[in-house]
């Protein structure tokens, strides 16, 4: 290549913005497609010997005390397999991105990821979660035993599962429930909490007045709300997975977004429409608030000896109900395989081993993992003896909860365009319970724009 | 003469020769940081921009097909988009003229090296120093009433405060706060090191002609100022668009959508909802905004002194 005589700064930049866009084509289309995925191959560690003694793995998880469980029992593992794995922990939001990118970029740096309940929709259907039959195919019937596949409640494994085929294993199960002020709630002339949320509407103000606010919450507000718009007959969309025709601006919607966001604005702690978990367990904990509606796994903060003062005064119940029926809410987050990992078997060992009875049960037992997927743990003695709390069968209720669950209402959520719609959501709720827009505003703004967002997805949706 | 012309004749193209081999050699020493340059720069930027031209969503790898104009006719008709830019001009203007005013008048302040000056100007260069993230959570805890001093201690005074990061008038407030506090010292700095490099004569002669403090600051300090302020303000302004970890840790864009800037419009769509082709249109436009506001206070507050 000849240079020119002169290489004036103008030529320089034609010349350089020119190499530039064509490396850049070079990279859009480097990137192009994620390099197919290595099939799964070889078979199970167990059923032969430790045929897989020596191979390291990455765990990508977020921050849990469930995180603390599997690596104090890591040498079990270790001596088992002769697997070692190195785990990385972030907190939920920074999971949520670096899973993402980790898995769309499919470099395979990851082996075992932790599959988030309302990604799991979207990753399974961009490929993004190695199918585990084959894996499960291979064991031999006295590992098939000794997994018993069987004992994860159903509601667990329902978001993983896509017919017969299954892409992760479940760890935790958040389910909602109420923790309240047993104390508070007699004074207030009420023998228990109420039963339906028309009734705990009313209530309120009679709680309230006895010097603390009536109600808590987190502020993922999208999590939230279903429990209340379900049970007057609403959903995010007409018929999940099949028809997401969002129907926000609906009278269910438009009734229980009125009674959450008074319950947000009114009758809960300053700032109550967002308040970060541990913020809203600090609440309780401290005596501030006389009720906690959440997921099981935050409401345990609130009895915990070493971080609650008033933990021997609290009782839980079943969320109340609504005049469509009683819709408690499940999240639950498991373990899948990268697609791109080169040492899927390894993988597979570790998720099987971290989901494990064993496992799963010592986390109950030392770690207050209650919040946990097998029904033999749940129903184990030794746990119900140590979480009944002020007389109320906290792992039988956890369990109702999630079989409850499993029985369909939760697809809502595992439909790949959640997200957006969710966050969403929040936007209007807390529109509403700040002043800034009506209720009918908010949601009639809110359905327009979930229609825009599931139609730029190329989801059809009827107007 | 012959002789003399024989001499200079042939110098000419060794004249030539010479700089162009300068040239050359500039621009050898010049290649390594140029490639560099490139490599982390004008690469990513072209990147970029080409996939602002695609639709690209990170779990369909298809979608990286070319598009044409379609993410900015999006954009023209995405309300959200819309009400980021006008989070964004408040929030900017907001900071960058409370920075400017507050750092001015430390700065004078500590030019006059009073007692303590040592001190304090070490104290306020603090909030510069920390990392965006710190400064974030200090601040998320003071606005959050059930574990904050600052609430507690005007309940203890009777002096109730709505909680501000939930407030749909103070939420945004609360944002600024928190960057004015964390960036002022940097003003200050800037401009304390330009008010001790100004000349004394212009001062002395204006105080000799019986000109009031107020006079001198305002006829003699403040044009001498005005390259200063100029790059501040510049400095500032192309920070204040890049303000995400307060909005993403103190409110995450709410209550509603008050708080959400255009930045953290774009992190929603590019690593929430994965749409990182629209996300990439939101930069780009975001991008060529800020290069005009750039020009425009480089070309509004100037960078050439001029003294009456």
């Amino acid at each position: 290549m000849a240079w020119p005589r002169r290489l004036t700064r103008r030529s320089f930049v034609q010349r350089g913005v020119a190499a530039s866009a064509g490396l850049a084509g070079l990279l859009l289309a480097g990137c192009g497609g994620a390099p197919a995925a290595a099939p799964a191959g070889g078979s199970s560690t167990a059923s032969s010997g430790k045929k897989l003694a020596g191979t390291s793995i990455k765990v990508m998880m977020v921050e849990h005390p469930y995180a603390d469980v599997i690596n104090t029992r890591r040498p079990d593992f270790e001596a088992k397999t002769g697997i070692q794995f190195t785990m990385d922990t972030m907190s939920f939001i920074n999971l949520n991105q670096r899973a993402d990118l980790e898995l769309s970029s499919a470099t395979g740096a990851y082996d075992a990821i932790h599959m988030i309940f309302i990604r799991s929709g979207k990753w399974i259907g961009a490929g993004w979660a190695e199918k585990l039959n084959p894996f499960l195919d291979r064991l031999s019937a006295a590992e098939k035993d000794e997994f018993a596949l069987d004992d994860f409640v159903a509601g667990a494994l329902a978001p993983f599962k896509r017919g017969n085929d299954l892409y992760a294993l479940p760890w935790l199960a958040d389910t909602t429930m109420v923790a309240y002020r047993k104390d508070v709630l007699e004074k207030s002339g009420l023998s228990g909490f109420p039963q339906t949320y028309d009734d705990f509407q009313a209530a309120a103000p009679k709680i309230q007045a006895q010097g603390l606010a009536a109600f808590v919450t987190q502020n993922n507000l999208h999590w939230i709300w279903p429990n209340w718009l379900m049970s007057y007959g609403g959903n995010y969309f007409a018929n999940p997975p099949d028809d997401l025709t969002p129907t926000f601006d609906t009278d269910p919607a438009h009734k229980t977004a009125e009674m959450f966001t008074t319950l947000l604005s009114k009758y809960s702690v300053p700032g109550g429409m967002n308040l970060d978990p541990t913020v809203a367990e600090l609440a309780m904990g401290e005596g501030k608030a006389a009720s906690f509606i959440d997921g099981l796994g935050n409401l345990q903060v609130a009895i915990d000896p070493t971080k609650s003062k008033v933990g021997d005064k609290i009782v839980f119940a079943p969320t109340p109900r609504g005049p469509s029926g009683h819709f408690p809410q499940l999240a639950v987050h498991g373990f899948l395989i990268n697609p791109a990992s080169k040492k899927k078997d390894a993988a597979w060992e570790f998720i099987r081993w971290a989901t494990g009875k064993d496992v799963m049960l010592w986390g109950a037992l030392n770690k207050n993992h209650l919040a946990c997927t097998r029904s033999s743990v749940l129903n184990n003695p030794e746990v119900k003896k140590k979480f009944n709390w002020n007389g109320t069968d906290l792992p039988a209720l956890h369990e109702q909860v999630m079989k409850q669950a499993g029985t369909g209402y939760m697809a809502y959520r595992t439909v790949p365009q959640f997200p957006p719609i969710g966050d969403r959501v929040v936007i209007a709720l807390t529109s509403i319970a700040s002043g800034q827009a009506t209720v009918d505003a908010a949601l009639k703004s809110l359905q327009k724009d979930a229609i825009a967002i599931l139609e730029k997805q190329g989801v059809k949706v009827k107007k | 003469m012959a002789d003399v012309g024989a001499l200079v004749a042939p110098a000419v193209p060794r004249a030539a020769g010479w700089a162009r081999s300068r040239r050359l050699w500039f621009g050898a020493l010049l290649a390594p940081a140029l490639v560099v340059l490139t490599a982390v720069t004008i690469l990513p930027f072209c990147y970029l921009v080409v996939t602002s031209f695609t639709p690209l969503d990170l779990t369909k790898p298809q979608s990286r097909v070319f598009a044409g104009l379609l993410n900015y006719r999006e954009l023209i008709q995405d309300d959200r988009f819309w009400n980021s830019l006008v989070v964004q001009a408040k929030l900017s203007v907001a900071t960058v003229v409370l920075q400017l005013a507050i750092g001015l008048a430390l700065a004078l302040l500590l030019q006059r090296r009073l007692p303590g000056f040592e001190l304090a100007r070490t104290a306020l260069f603090i909030p510069m120093v920390l990392p965006p993230v710190v400064v974030a959570i200090l601040w998320k805890v003071l606005f959050t009433p059930d574990i904050s001093i600052v609430y507690w201690a005007l309940g203890l005074l009777g002096l109730q405060q709505t909680p501000w990061l939930v407030d749909p008038v103070m939420a945004l407030w609360a944002i600024i706060v928190g960057d004015v506090w964390e960036w002022t010292p940097f003003v200050m700095l800037i401009l304390l090191a330009a008010l001790q490099m100004l000349p004394e004569e212009p001062l002395e002669a204006a105080r000799i002609d019986g000109a009031s403090g107020w006079q001198s600051l305002r006829y003699i300090v403040l044009p001498l100022l005005k390259p200063a302020i100029a790059v501040a303000a510049l400095f500032r302004f192309i920070d204040s668009v890049k303000a995400f970890p307060l909005i993403f840790i103190m409110t995450s864009g709410g209550p509603g959508t008050v708080t959400e800037a255009t930045n953290y419009y774009a992190y929603l769509e590019g690593f929430s909802y994965t749409l990182v082709g629209y996300s990439s249109a939101i930069i780009v436009v975001m991008l060529t905004l800020t290069l005009l506001i750039s020009w425009a206070i480089i070309k509004g507050i100037g960078m050439q002194v001029e003294v009456e």
